[in-house]
């Protein structure tokens, strides 16, 4: 009998925790809450729960698919870590993912505007479109002014903010990243502090 | 909207306290301003207790946020050590938040911050009197409307 297939995701950048188990392509387990600021308190307890519910002890895992932001400057980094953790100290290879197009897989819309609010008259965006069930990413991540874009490269989009991502359809579509070097695996932030910026100027 | 005036002890600045702690909501911001020993802290710890929050406050100096969870959340935070590194985004949950955001030392994150929010300066004149300014635009134009009816301006 062949290995079967058993992936884990995950996503802490958002207002939502995100995990989801898929054993040989049928999703067996998922949560998807809002807990805001209070991830790194909530995602162990689930994953547990997931994983017992399903039978799956985490050494089994074949595949972990990570959302790597951008989103929350803290939030991302809880799932990352995990991700991480999970991949390293059982050999288990990690695949990253947008959360932006986490948040569209959610949508039926035929075209999509990923946005989550980055604050100051900012969001993280990116535009999809999807046929079939299967999404292509369209217009990479990006931060900008989130009036300016809507009315440029978002012209013609429909805006989702929020919802379960479709974790299948992520799977059939082209938007996966292998990992292959597990400790240089960082999240997306896009945005980046003045003491990162001034780090190489020195 | 600015107003200035002067406060003459602790309990009057239990009283200013008071007064603004009346108008605190989700979302609230506050930047304090002024000198070390100006009556920061002093300031925050006033408005914790008019917010009904019964925990100690002390300075965030060197952890940067203090969480205290109630009804109404207070973040505390003090970006004093921000001064040459910059802004920090892992604040933005809380200055965005839904809580009261409270910010010692804000003028050195200024250019992050919303426009609208109440600003506070102190300034010691003695011992115990200090001077206080508070300025507010948007929403917080009122706070300081009503302020400056108890303060004569």
């Amino acid at each position: 009998m062949p290995k079967s297939s058993k992936i884990l995701a995950i996503d802490t950048a958002t207002d939502y925790i995100f995990l989801s188990l898929v054993v040989d392509g049928v999703e067996v387990g998922h949560a998807y809450q809002n807990d805001i600021n209070n991830h790194a308190v909530t995602i162990m307890p689930l994953l547990d729960e997931i994983l017992k519910t399903a039978e799956v002890k985490l050494n089994e895992l074949t595949g972990v698919i990570v959302g790597i932001g951008p989103g929350s400057y803290t939030g991302v980094r809880i799932g990352v870590s995990i991700a991480k953790m999970i991949g390293y100290l059982n050999g288990i290879p990690v695949q990253t993912v947008s959360t932006l197009a986490l948040i569209a897989s959610g949508s039926e819309e035929s075209r999509i505007l990923s946005y989550i609010d980055a604050r100051r008259g900012n969001a993280f965006l990116a535009c999809f479109e999807q046929d079939h069930g299967v999404m292509n990413n369209t217009v990479p991540d990006s931060l900008a002014n989130a009036v300016v874009f809507q009315q440029e490269a978002g012209n013609g989009y429909v805006k989702v903010t929020e919802g379960r991502p479709d974790i299948l359809k992520v799977l059939r579509s082209h938007l996966l990243r292998n990992v292959e070097n597990i400790h240089e695996l960082v999240p997306n932030y896009l945005q980046i502090t003045e003491a990162e910026c001034n780090k190489g100027k020195k | 909207m600015e107003i200035k005036f002067k406060i003459n002890n602790l309990p009057e600045m239990d009283e200013l306290a008071s007064l603004i702690a009346k108008h605190v909501k989700p979302g609230f911001i506050i930047g304090l301003g002024g000198d070390l020993g100006s009556g920061k802290t002093t300031f925050t710890k006033f408005l914790a207790k008019h917010m009904g929050i019964g925990e100690i406050i002390n300075s965030p100096t060197f952890t940067l946020l203090k969480i205290y969870q109630h009804r109404l959340p207070l973040y505390h935070m003090d970006v004093y050590r921000l001064e040459q590194i910059g802004y920090d985004f892992e604040l933005d949950e809380f200055i965005f938040g839904n809580g009261v955001a409270v910010i010692e030392w804000y003028p050195y994150i200024q250019q992050m911050l919303p426009a609208e929010m109440l600003e506070m300066t102190l300034r010691a004149v003695s011992e115990t009197e200090r001077e206080i300014t508070l300025k507010g635009s948007g929403e917080y134009a009122q706070v300081v409307e009503d302020l400056g009816h108890r303060y004569g301006n």
